[in-house]
């Protein structure tokens, strides 16, 4: 009888126990349809950043365009809630620049001669600055070990001031937010910048449990 | 003598009680940290399970409602490619060429165009066998001509190729001459295909058709 009673006992707080997991999932499941949802019913592209299943993913309509595999994300400080942002700049040590096409050497070189801005011109460091001051740094994996082998002396002198960076944001500077994500080739952190264009909303998914 | 012995204990000191402050401080700032992400994540009061599964099966139909109907076309301009899909399957993928993002100035006005490819989504909003291209200012400014009065004087026809899809504004899909131009940023904001894969897009996509452009 007593053994009844503990079997039905551990029965039931173990079906509890998972119904609200079931419900909590749920939530958090609706708040992110919910808030892809404004975002899909424009006639925009917009980027989600799924930390919890590390991709970045561009889509318009709900549609998967394009995705990038993160390697490494790591968020300093504020956990971010679930609603869309902005990207309002990115900023990276050398930023390609738009070629003027000048009408007076048009007969010298023709019209067709190849001088555009691409996606192989982008950087693959670099770092995007949202709304609410959240600062994201992508870098690339593959970069940052060669680049660390190759300039040691400059990959200290970075990382040191990087961390530092990081202590006095958290420390005087409790508004802004740090996030780094690195990708795992040059190539793609490139083709993500080229993608990214500034006034462009997106999501940011943090885990939530 | 003595004093000097006392200087790196005064000095590493000094720094200590910097390193010590600075480190209550984040430890503060991260406690206001890790109270502002509890009140992200935390559900207080969760709604029964059966609203919550209804408001999941809804959401879901409203983004499915969303997602574009019967063939749309996807393209990608940082790696050139277009690709044409029905629901989840893909129909086709073929190399294009997209804008150059170059700048021209008209060195006689105000005017300036800048050569990038639209971004977002638009739709097939006519389809043309055949196309003329009617030169606009900016073709006869590149060059350096002048920019003609007479609506004849900028009609050229074969440069275009086949077929046309124009998606609005003066933008279309179409053909090139300059196939080895394929797969780099070099037009003036069209998207230019190769022969085999317009005739492909043409014949499968229709006026109303989604075009995605990222």
């Amino acid at each position: 009888m007593k053994k009844a009673l503990l079997t039905a006992l551990i029965g039931v707080t173990l079906g509890l126990s998972l119904a609200s997991d079931e419900r909590s999932q749920l939530f958090w499941h609706n708040k992110k349809a919910e808030a892809e949802l404004a975002l899909a019913e424009t006639n925009a592209v917009y980027f989600v950043i799924d930390a919890a299943n590390s991709v970045i993913q561009f889509k318009a309509k709900g549609v998967v365009l394009k995705e990038w595999k993160m390697v490494r994300f790591s968020c300093r400080a504020l956990a971010w809630p679930i609603v869309s942002t902005t990207l309002v700049s990115k900023q990276a040590i050398v930023v390609p620049k738009r070629k003027h096409i000048d009408p007076k050497k048009a007969e010298e070189i023709g019209s067709y001669e190849l001088s555009a801005l691409e996606a192989k011109d982008m950087p693959a460091d670099y770092v995007l600055t949202l709304e609410n001051d959240l600062k994201i740094h992508i870098s690339s994996q593959k970069e940052k070990l060669l680049s660390f082998l190759s300039h040691w002396e400059l990959s200290l002198q970075q990382g040191i001031f990087e961390e530092a960076q990081s202590v006095w944001w958290a420390a005087f500077k409790p508004g802004a937010r740090v996030m780094r994500i690195s990708l795992v080739e040059p190539v793609d952190a490139g083709t993500l910048c080229w993608s990214f264009s500034n006034g462009m909303k997106g999501l940011i998914l943090l885990k939530t449990d | 003598m003595t004093n000097k012995k006392f200087v790196p204990w005064v000095l590493s000191g000094l720094v200590s009680l910097v390193l010590i402050g600075a480190a209550s401080v984040v430890m503060v700032r991260q406690r206001q940290v890790r109270v502002e992400r509890q009140s992200y994540v935390s559900a207080p009061a969760l709604p029964a399970l059966k609203a919550l599964k209804a408001k999941s099966r809804e959401l879901a139909g409203q983004l499915r409602r969303n997602a574009p109907q019967g063939v749309y076309i996807i393209i990608d301009t940082g790696q050139n490619i277009l690709t044409m899909k029905r629901g989840d399957k893909v129909l086709r993928r073929g190399i294009v060429s997209t804008g150059s993002g170059n700048v021209l100035e008209d060195p006689n006005g105000r005017r300036s165009w800048v050569f990038d490819t639209p971004r977002g989504v638009f739709s097939v909003k006519a389809m043309i066998r055949d196309p003329y291209w009617v030169r606009p200012d900016w073709a006869f400014i590149e060059e350096g001509k002048p920019v003609p009065k007479r609506l004849d004087e900028r009609v050229e026809g074969g440069v275009l190729g086949e077929y046309a899809l124009s998606f609005g504004n003066g933008f279309f899909i179409h053909g090139t001459l300059y196939t080895r131009m394929l797969g780099r940023n070099v037009t003036h904001g069209c998207v230019r295909v190769g022969d085999a894969d317009l005739e492909a897009v043409y014949k499968t996509a229709s006026v109303g058709s989604k075009i995605i452009i990222f």
